[in-house]
């Protein structure tokens, strides 16, 4: 991180080209210095959560807008005929037939057998007018 | 010599004598063939069309036969206007003036066969514009005339003219009844007064098909015979003609007339409607009333109002200082969101309910361990109502609310909390009940905002639009950079915008994930908004320096 303030233009390119397969970007030494900073601290301290990445490629595409599931709530869905209730308790966890899941798409697949996207499957996913 | 073309124009303001053979239409259309005639050796020559307006006034344009005229002026078919005397042009100095205008860029000029004047020479117009201030004068002195006199006759009661209401017909000066209408009307107002309801009289007469009579107009088309309307029944019910006035504006007279309905009856239903008046529509009723209103105070003691401002259709609420409000500048003034204290003390109020127990204890009343469990789901049901925000409840409930710098005051009406908990309270409770929370003000730009103590927002905000967008525009240009493909510079003219922006708008893909995971639920502190963002001079690579820049703790 340090040795990124005093590397020259040429040194900044060398080093994204060890670090990234992708191609060197066509912008400034200054901000080749800020991608860099960012992709070593991702590197050790991890980057952005999956859930954020999702969120901003949602937003960036602005064709649907997921809820999150809110501690306390219950969530029923309708499967052939039976109501299933999902509900999601005070400290987060997602609990279905007295067991506890990790996602709300593991609860969907269980039920349905194939895979769903937990949120669409529960209705918290919505299509955005056009 | 030249041919010119004479156009005469007569008009007469009222029809009386217009069913003449030999009108006075027909005398002025004489006198000026007359006069083109004598002119004759100067090439003048009346043309056949006739533009004739009978009764119809000087003082407006709008006549078809001067309209027709102006039309054959636009089109060159005319040299020379004939009229008998000015003012059968107009009366109006103003539409002269537009007339004179028109007739100047056509090069028409005009002659009025008794008065003889010139509008080619200054002096001329200069005699003509006189003359047409007396002519307007004129007309505006015999308005007023007619207005005094149909005053003078309304204040001696007589009837002057209109359709005439229900029940009557005209007669000479006066009214007299009708006595099949009259019985029709007397019914309407028995019928009032029985159902006292405008609409089911309307629907009683419609069933019973009692519709109304068939009338004849002074220009013989009838009228009537349909289902009578709500509007109709209103205006018989507060017409004063019924009971023997005549009204002129605000003012009613004894009229010369009969009354077809008694005093007393008039009295009652003119009761009855001024009862019915729908009331106002109370602040308690708006989705976004101002709930703290009257009871928030700063920590001087001085009122804070409720005020607001709208941009759209968005409302955006406010408690300001009073002093601030009516224009005295004061640096320690407050202007609050209303959104945020009202959430701050909705929420310490709920929580004080969630612990019933504690709450009891600090108004010193007794508790029955019997009552326990009464008592909890008295208070979670209240607690349930304070969260929804119940107006009548929460003004109930709260005394006072005082913002101090570093905290928020409730007093508590503790006989009201003790009646939401079904308990009684006892003779050494306090009148009122303090509760404090703490949270400071902070300012945010111009904006004062109220926030928790670790510099969150007390209300779970919806995240910043304008933040959010930022990133988001962000993550895409990076995205299109990374491909080393396309310069920043190219990327700028793409999108239409300035290079300097992109740059400063992509340096925000390389903040740190926790910034954005703030940002995108709303939980940035108070003083983090998109200007903030997008401005910051030099950002930070290091993550850590970047949570010290923005103040958010690591």
């Amino acid at each position: 991180m340090l040795a990124l303030t005093t590397m020259s233009s040429a040194q900044l390119r060398d080093a994204w080209r060890a670090m990234k397969v992708s191609p060197v970007p066509l912008i400034s030494p200054s901000m080749l210095r800020l991608a860099l900073g960012y992709e070593l601290q991702a590197q050790a301290l991890g980057g952005l959560s999956r859930v954020s990445q999702q969120r901003l490629a949602q937003l960036g595409s602005a064709k649907t807008v997921t809820q999150a599931a809110r501690p306390g709530t219950r969530l029923i869905r309708e499967w052939n005929g039976t109501a299933h209730i999902v509900t999601i308790g005070d400290d987060g966890a997602i609990r279905w037939n007295d067991r506890e899941w990790r996602s709300l798409s593991e609860v969907a697949r269980e039920i349905t057998g194939t895979r769903w996207s937990g949120p669409a499957f529960f209705g918290l996913k919505k299509r955005l007018a056009a | 010599m030249n041919r010119v073309r004479c156009a005469i124009y007569t008009r007469k303001s009222s029809e009386e004598g217009l069913e003449q053979a030999f009108n006075s239409l027909d005398a002025q259309r004489e006198a000026c063939a007359a006069y083109v005639l004598s002119q004759a050796s100067e090439g003048w020559s009346a043309l056949p069309e006739v533009y004739d307006d009978g009764g119809l006034s000087g003082g407006s344009l709008e006549r078809p036969a001067l309209q027709r005229l102006l039309a054959d002026i636009a089109a060159g078919r005319v040299d020379i206007i004939v009229v008998y005397k000015v003012d059968r042009l107009t009366r109006s100095l103003l539409d002269f003036a537009k007339l004179v205008e028109v007739f100047d860029k056509a090069g028409v000029s005009f002659v009025s066969i008794t008065q003889s004047f010139n509008t080619t020479t200054s002096m001329g117009r200069l005699t003509l514009n006189m003359l047409l201030s007396f002519a307007q004068f004129e007309r505006e002195v015999t308005a007023e005339r007619i207005r005094d006199k149909i005053a003078a006759s309304k204040a001696k009661g007589m009837w002057m003219g209109g359709v005439p209401p229900l029940g009557y017909r005209p007669d000479g000066r006066t009214l007299e009844i009708v006595e099949p209408h009259a019985n029709i009307v007397r019914d309407i107002y028995r019928r009032y007064l029985d159902l006292g309801n405008v609409r089911l009289v309307v629907d009683q007469l419609t069933a019973e098909r009692i519709h109304t009579p068939v009338r004849r107009m002074a220009n013989g088309r009838d009228f009537g015979g349909c289902a009578f309307s709500r509007g109709q029944i209103y205006a018989i019910l507060k017409n004063p003609i019924y009971v023997g006035d005549i009204p002129h504006r605000d003012q009613r007279h004894k009229g010369l007339h009969k009354a077809i309905i008694g005093q007393d009856v008039w009295d009652a239903t003119q009761t009855m409607l001024a009862g019915h008046v729908p009331g106002l529509r109370r602040a308690v009723n708006t989705a976004s009333g101002s709930l703290l209103a009257g009871l928030i105070v700063d920590d001087a003691g001085e009122k804070l109002i409720a005020a607001h401002a709208c941009k759209g259709k968005v409302r955006y609420r406010y408690y300001v200082s009073h002093s601030t409000h009516h224009g005295v500048s004061n640096s320690k003034a407050l202007r609050i969101p209303a959104r945020e204290i009202e959430t701050a003390t909705v929420e310490a109020l709920a929580a004080a309910f969630d612990d019933p127990i504690a709450l009891l204890a600090r108004a010193s009343i007794p508790l029955v361990s019997a009552d326990v469990t009464r008592i909890f789901s008295a208070a979670g049901i209240a607690a349930a109502a304070i969260r929804c925000r119940d107006p009548e409840m929460l003004r109930a409930l709260v005394a006072k609310v005082i913002v101090h710098p570093t905290m928020l005051q409730i007093e508590l009406v503790t006989a009201a909390m003790a009646e939401h908990l079904s308990v009684a309270t006892s003779a050494e409770a306090d009148a009122n009940l303090l509760l404090t929370c703490p949270t400071r003000l902070t300012r945010t730009g111009h904006r004062l905002r109220i926030v928790q103590n670790d510099g969150r927002a007390i209300a779970p905000a919806p995240p910043d639009a304008s933040m959010v967008k930022l990133l988001v525009k962000a993550q895409r240009w990076w995205a299109q950079l990374q491909r080393g493909e396309i310069t920043v510079q190219e990327l700028a003219q793409a999108d239409g915008v300035v290079k300097s922006y992109v740059t400063r708008v992509v340096r925000l893909a390389f903040l740190a994930p926790s910034i954005i995971d703030d940002v995108l639920a709303g939980r940035q502190p108070a003083t983090l908004d998109a200007k903030r963002l997008a401005f910051t001079a030099d950002l930070p690579t290091c993550w850590t320096e970047q949570l010290r820049h923005f103040a958010i703790d690591p």
